[in-house]
């Protein structure tokens, strides 16, 4: 059977989420989203585990609450900033991994994703004693991330490389990005939301389906380590903030050798040019081109819904009256955003909205729409006319972050 | 639960307007004290740290802290709908909106939805300043208006004995003098300089309407720090110098 999964998100209890990230919200929107399993995220929370413990165990490993099934996963930051995803087998595991990693950790019991004061290399060690699974999360983003931090898997994880079965792409990568860099050949890629909000278009924003025997824990795990996730699906790397090498300032996009020449000085209006995900990649690229090992999937590129009816119904806000009945109604009639998404025909589709939704969403599957590339901190997005020009600012301006010790 | 009344929407429109230039969208705190904004610009430019104590507001209730992912910029479109209304501000969590509701002879009710907010950590600079100086706002303020006139950067200069805001620009120049003895307190241990951008300091002097007093916090090529405080309420900005051309 296949199951649609969004492995990594964010309760309550993590720094900058949403009050609503409780069971009962998460459930009732991941139905509504169409995911059939949901990682619980910040399992090593003391507050969050209790929760878990309060939600029925379905099987070995799953838990659930009003008919969604969660999965045990936490996310946590390493002493080089580091980001890493935590599969654990059952709540007994989160419990033994909470009481190891106690002591290297001064926020475990106030902050979902802890800061532990250890490398990637021994937190690999205390993960495989719990039977959990580990890989690195959002790879390449510029701030927290592992490729922002060293140059290969081998670079972080030390002796344990080889129990590094996975890579969570993150939002500012696919498949094709990933695939040119030739370490990775070997590594399962998951597309997670990484949600700090339960609402449609934060949850399963990204997510993985996934090819299992039956549903528990040693089952997904399998899934993984036999590399049985059949399709990723994602938003288009190039809409995100960190895309492109740009100026921090104006967003101008440059070439990373213009950017070295120019000694990371925007020439336009001097400000500070921050290295896009995209000339990361290519730093440690070993093609030229995607190569794809034979088990690696398709990656959609989709937007969220609530996202794609602006575009159709020519609407800014994704809570206007107009866009959320809409998606009302499309949910309502196909069982959930992801059949809307991913597997209702469009001629189904323009039966119950309109022709410019249809075509926008067989763009979307199809790959067939332009983007204005983010960078510098700003997201790119989707166009279907001209490009807006860009604001370009003046002056030489130096950062706060220059002055922090 | 969370709701608050403000008999006078004066200090909560000015503070938003001057913030909401700079920053897009941000996690405001709410505690049993007050609220607390605290936020970068996108480019990192410019920090803001907004204190509203609860008895800023005629009534202030909240049941247990919580922080609202708010879009400024919108906040500041329906504050500036407020005129001399009472403002009654009060949360639904059920559809995820603050409720603003604007009361006089009739009562008007905006909903704004509420956002996720960066998880992104603050790094905010530990600076030590050789220069404290606290003067009244009108000063900064009509300062930052002349050097507008001729240019797009202010240099904040002090010694022994004044305070200096000058621009040079191709219009020509300006300087204002603020001597020792026309500053509230005056604390400098040496003489120091930084320049900064206008277009920054054009927002963050908004703040100067609620202010009894702005103190600037200053040092050489280093960030400056101005707090703009009134009994009940504090705005304080740190904003990154802009490096003089070689």
């Amino acid at each position: 059977m296949q199951i649609d999964c969004d492995f990594h998100i964010h309760s309550r209890y993590s720094g900058a989420t949403s009050g609503k990230m409780d069971f009962n919200t998460i459930s009732s929107q991941g139905k509504l989203k169409g995911l059939d399993v949901v990682g619980t995220g910040d399992a090593l929370h003391p507050k969050w585990l209790d929760e878990i413990k309060s939600l029925k165990e379905y099987s070995e490993g799953i838990y659930e609450i009003n008919g969604s099934k969660f999965i045990l996963t936490v996310e946590v930051e390493d002493n080089r900033r580091v980001h890493h995803l935590i599969f654990l087998p059952e709540i007994s595991s989160a419990e033994s991994l909470r009481e190891t990693l106690k002591k290297f950790s001064s926020d475990i019991d106030v902050d979902g994703r802890p800061h532990l004061r250890l490398n990637g290399e021994e937190l690999v060690d205390y993960v495989k004693e719990c039977e959990g699974i580990i890989g690195p999360s959002h790879a390449f983003v510029p701030w927290t991330s592992i490729y922002k931090e060293y140059d290969s898997l081998g670079d972080c994880y030390g002796k344990n490389i080889s129990d590094i079965k996975f890579l969570e792409l993150g939002l500012s990568a696919d498949t094709d990005m990933a695939d040119l860099i030739g370490e990775l050949k070997r590594v399962v890629f998951l597309s997670n939301s990484d949600a700090h909000s339960p609402w449609p278009h934060r949850l399963g924003r990204e997510f993985n389906r996934v090819e299992i025997s039956e549903l528990n824990y040693k089952s997904i795990k399998n899934a993984i380590l036999d590399k049985k996730i059949v399709l990723n699906v994602g938003l288009d790397p190039r809409l995100g903030k960190y895309h492109r090498t740009a100026c921090i300032k104006c967003f101008t996009l440059y070439e990373l050798k213009e950017a070295v020449r120019l000694n990371w000085r925007c020439k336009l209006c001097g400000g500070l040019l921050k290295k896009g995900v995209y000339d990361r990649v290519l730093e440690l690229s070993t093609s030229s081109s995607p190569r794809h090992p034979s088990f690696r999937p398709r990656y959609v590129r989709i937007a969220p819904l609530a996202e794609i009816l602006c575009l159709a119904l020519k609407v800014k806000n994704i809570y206007s009256d107009k866009v959320q009945e809409s998606w009302k109604k499309l949910v309502t009639q196909f069982g959930s955003e992801i059949s809307v998404l991913i597997d209702v025909p469009t001629r189904e589709i323009e039966k119950v909205s309109n022709k410019e939704l249809a075509k926008l969403i067989r763009a979307f599957r199809e790959g067939k729409f332009k983007v204005e590339e983010g960078g510098g901190g700003r997201y790119g997005r989707v166009i279907f006319g001209e490009n807006k020009e860009q604001k370009f600012y003046r002056g030489t301006q130096s950062m706060l972050d220059s002055f922090v010790e | 639960m969370f709701k608050a009344r403000l008999a006078d929407p004066k200090i909560l429109k000015y503070s938003i307007d001057a913030v909401s230039n700079m920053i897009d969208e941000a996690g405001v705190s709410v505690t049993k004290d007050g609220l607390r904004l605290k936020a970068m610009d996108p480019a990192h430019v410019a920090l803001v740290d907004l204190e509203l104590k609860k008895e800023a507001f005629d009534e202030f209730e909240v049941e247990e802290p919580l922080v609202l992912g708010i879009d400024l910029e919108r906040l500041n479109t329906i504050l500036k709908r407020a005129g001399t209304d009472q403002i009654l501000i009060q949360l639904d969590s059920e559809n995820n909106v603050l409720k603003i509701r604007f009361k006089n002879s009739s009562t008007r009710t905006f909903d704004l939805p509420l956002i996720e907010v960066s998880e992104e950590e603050l790094k905010v600079p530990n600076l030590d300043f050789p220069s404290q100086i606290e003067i009244p706002p009108k000063i900064l303020s009509e300062s930052i208006k002349d050097a507008e006139i001729v240019s797009d950067h202010v240099t904040l200069m002090v010694d022994e004995e004044n305070l200096f805001i000058s621009a040079k620009g191709d219009l020509g120049n300006v300087e204002v003098k603020v001597p020792k003895d026309e500053a509230k307190s005056f604390e400098v241990s040496k003489s120091c300089r930084s320049m900064f951008s206008l277009e920054y300091l054009k927002d963050m002097i908004k703040a100067s309407d609620i202010a009894d007093s702005v103190k600037i916090y200053l040092g050489d090529n280093i960030p400056v720090r101005m707090d703009f405080t009134t009994e009940n309420a504090r705005l304080s900005f740190l904003l990154a110098p802009r490096i003089e051309s070689e």
